[in-house]
């Protein structure tokens, strides 16, 4: 039989329910009325937006332990809280006139609340906080490098790869963790100051990658992604399509320049560029107000850090594969933190491309 | 239901793993074919759970082709997904097929209409450079019940797109809102240059003569069509129009620094081999618009607009080749490389 007719087997008239990181219902009584919805009119009253948030938070341990409808409220308000982020940062990305995205939009003074070190206490008690390897390598082709900086982006001081993964969990909640591989270059912004741009950024979910590109972070769902921590080791992998496309190995050492390690940081946290996508054209933006620039965020509590070797493997069909050796070796660090909280959330919005009528 | 993704871990233990795909669904030669859509929608929620993981591998080979096209400055037109002329990915049904289908309620079905635009101005500010006014502007307004042959792959899809002249001299639809129900059309979108939203829901209906199409955000009607049957001025003009934007759509995908505008299709006018689609159900009436009024292409249109426009059912087609043609480049390009083509505005920090 040819596969057209196979497929017309299916019953359209059947009512459904499916799980892609949310339920999704169709109800379709007959094949001309259909009704697909992903988030529930009890669950869209954006009046009770405050108080869905809440759910999220106070009820996240109990999040995927039983509880059907619970865990279905949980999912639709993290879609909720993603919609509502995205459209107030496509508002400010469509506006020209505005150059700096403060606290969501919510203005200055406005960002995240300190936690009490009691609070901060119990969180890191439970094992909250965000894992990740990192590394940073000398570049092996500089044409290639170049050649992945848009205008006008422009060729820094010291060209650098930072290659890193990070299992994002920071205030513990099963709903909110997951996984990130970021392959970034150092790159100098049209305001003199030196940012990592995203080349890759591998996650485990749809929810993500659609903000992320929405972003311009090219984001792309893996298989799956692990990060496992031994005593003197650790080792974070991304599959795609059954294949090893990008992992890091790490595994303590004696380093040739500790201080200089732990002077990156987080390499390219709160220090990213992005191109974000617009009608005709694309807006550079700088998640942070810059290197240098105090936002008033209280310090990380680094809850460990450890020196060594990161082996870095890269997918060799990758268009980026070439700006690193294969399975390069160098001097990175596994590290494991928590965020104080405080200060301002600043996106810095730095060049706009095209976008404009003939 | 099996949940997905499956998180395999210690609760905050620091070792962790999330898995979106189970190993046996990520590589193409384990997809099982078409007859994927046989069981689902029939209450084995083990079945339809697996179907939707297929259409989550399928998909991302999909864009993965999409991207290594655009961001290729060597390639100009991507027939069949690179599988080149010949290779299409959806054969057309043999009449016996056709009958089949046409007798288990399959096809596409939507309501179309078109308007002229209340504001040239405004109108004029959403066609990026190097497209340009069209000979005559016009809105066009759409919402799709696509039904594309199981349960599965059956959604909803509002497009509220423009017409507009294309550098090839050609005019296509470039497309300004499109809210869909899944996230994952949405993902695709985004990467396409459709720019997509998760709506709370859509829901079509088609009755008699009538058919309403709705889109809820945040608890709010964001986009509707209404359509009653009833006479029209000038019902073969409206013929003429056929899908309005499907099939002739022009969008800007996303690259590093600039984006890159593409039409799907070869363009109007040219055959690339489709079969023509059986028109199941063609009906003329009035569509009532409605927008909400803080979208910024709201002004295009008179508020709650009404015009002559109709409901349609179709199926079939398939068959010739999937042509997607590359009809600009704006940014993307390092330093050394950008011409006075590319525009590039830095505020003043």
């Amino acid at each position: 039989m040819a596969a057209i007719l196979k497929s017309a087997e299916a019953d359209l008239s059947a009512n459904m329910e499916y799980n892609l990181e949310l339920p999704y219902q169709v109800i379709s009584p007959d094949p001309d009325h259909v009704t697909s919805i992903a988030c529930p009119p009890e669950l869209a009253d954006p009046g009770k937006y405050g108080s869905e948030l809440a759910l999220l938070r106070s009820e996240s341990e109990r999040y995927r332990t039983g509880d059907k409808e619970l865990d279905r409220k949980i999912e639709v308000v993290r879609l909720n809280a993603a919609r509502t982020r995205m459209d107030a940062i496509q508002a400010f990305i469509e506006d020209f006139d505005q150059t700096y995205f403060i606290n969501g939009g919510k203005g200055p003074g406005a960002g995240r609340a300190v936690p009490s070190k009691e609070d901060l206490d119990a969180l890191i008690a439970v094992g909250a906080g965000t894992q990740g390897v990192h590394t940073v390598i000398e570049p092996a082709d500089l044409d290639l490098y170049r050649s992945f900086i848009p205008a006008p982006l422009a060729m820094p001081e010291h060209p650098i790869v930072g290659a890193s993964l990070l299992d994002m969990n920071q205030f513990g909640r099963k709903a909110a963790r997951f996984q990130e591989g970021r392959f970034t270059i150092k790159v100098l912004c049209p305001d003199g100051l030196e940012s990592w741009m995203c080349i890759s950024t591998p996650v485990p979910f749809l929810h993500h990658t659609r903000e992320g590109v929405i972003w311009g972070w090219p984001k792309y769902v893996a298989d799956q992604i692990s990060i496992t921590r031994g005593e003197n080791t650790a080792r974070a992998e991304v599959l795609y399509q059954g294949e090893e496309r990008y992992s890091l190995d790490f595994t303590a050492g004696p380093v040739a320049d500790e201080a200089r390690l732990k002077s990156f940081g987080k390499i390219e946290g709160g220090n990213t560029v992005t191109w974000h996508w617009i009608q005709g054209g694309a807006v550079c933006v700088r998640q942070g107000r810059g290197p240098g620039i105090d936002t008033g965020a209280k310090p990380a509590t680094i809850l460990e850090w450890q020196a060594g070797q990161v082996k870095v493997h890269v997918r060799q069909s990758d268009p980026w594969a070439g700006l690193i050796a294969e399975d390069s070796v160098t001097d990175g660090w596994y590290q494991k933190w928590i965020g104080g909280g405080g200060g301002d959330s600043y996106w810095v919005k730095l060049a706009t491309v095209g976008g404009v009528p003939a | 239901m099996a949940a997905n993704p499956i998180f395999e871990e210690e609760a905050m233990s620091n070792n962790v793993t999330t898995r979106s795909i189970p190993e046996e669904l990520v590589l193409p030669k384990n997809f099982g074919g078409p007859a994927d859509g046989k069981d689902v929608g029939k209450g084995d929620a083990e079945a339809d759970q697996r179907a939707i993981l297929l259409k989550l591998a399928r998909s991302r080979i999909g864009t993965d082709r999409a991207e290594k096209f655009v961001n290729d400055p060597n390639q100009t037109w991507s027939i069949n997904g690179g599988r080149g002329p010949g290779h299409s990915f959806v054969p057309a049904p043999t009449p016996e097929q056709l009958e089949e289908l046409i007798a288990m309620g399959r096809g596409t079905q939507g309501i179309f209409t078109v308007i002229e635009p209340a504001d040239l101005d405004l109108y004029r500010s959403f066609l990026p450079a190097p497209l340009q006014m069209p000979e005559h502007p016009i809105v066009g307004a759409t919402l799709l019940d696509m039904n594309s042959g199981n349960p599965i792959n059956r959604f909803q899809e509002g497009r509220f797109t423009l017409k507009c002249l294309c550098p090839d001299g050609l005019e296509s639809w470039l497309v300004i809102s499109t809210p869909v129900p899944f996230n994952l059309q949405c993902r695709e979108g985004v990467i396409w240059g459709w720019p997509k939203y998760v709506a709370d829901q859509i829901s079509f209906g088609r009755d008699e003569n009538s058919a309403r199409a709705e889109v809820l955000y945040f608890g709010e009607e964001r986009y509707s069509l209404d359509f009653t049957a009833g006479p029209v001025k000038d019902e073969a003009a409206l013929r003429a129009l056929g899908r309005v934007e499907g099939g002739n759509t022009v969008s800007w995908y996303w690259i590093q620094g600039g984006a890159v505008l593409c039409r799907q299709g070869r363009g109007p006018g040219f055959s690339n081999g489709r079969s023509e689609p059986r028109i199941l159900d063609w009906q003329a009436g009035q569509v009532k618009v409605h927008i909400r009024p803080s979208d910024p292409w709201a002004g295009l249109i008179p508020e709650d607009s009404v015009t002559d426009g109709y409901y349609q059912k179709f199926v079939g087609g398939g068959g010739g080749d999937s042509v997607m043609t590359k009809l600009a480049t704006v940014g993307g390009g390092h330093v050394t490389q950008v011409g006075s083509t590319a525009s590039i505005r830095i505020p003043k920090f």
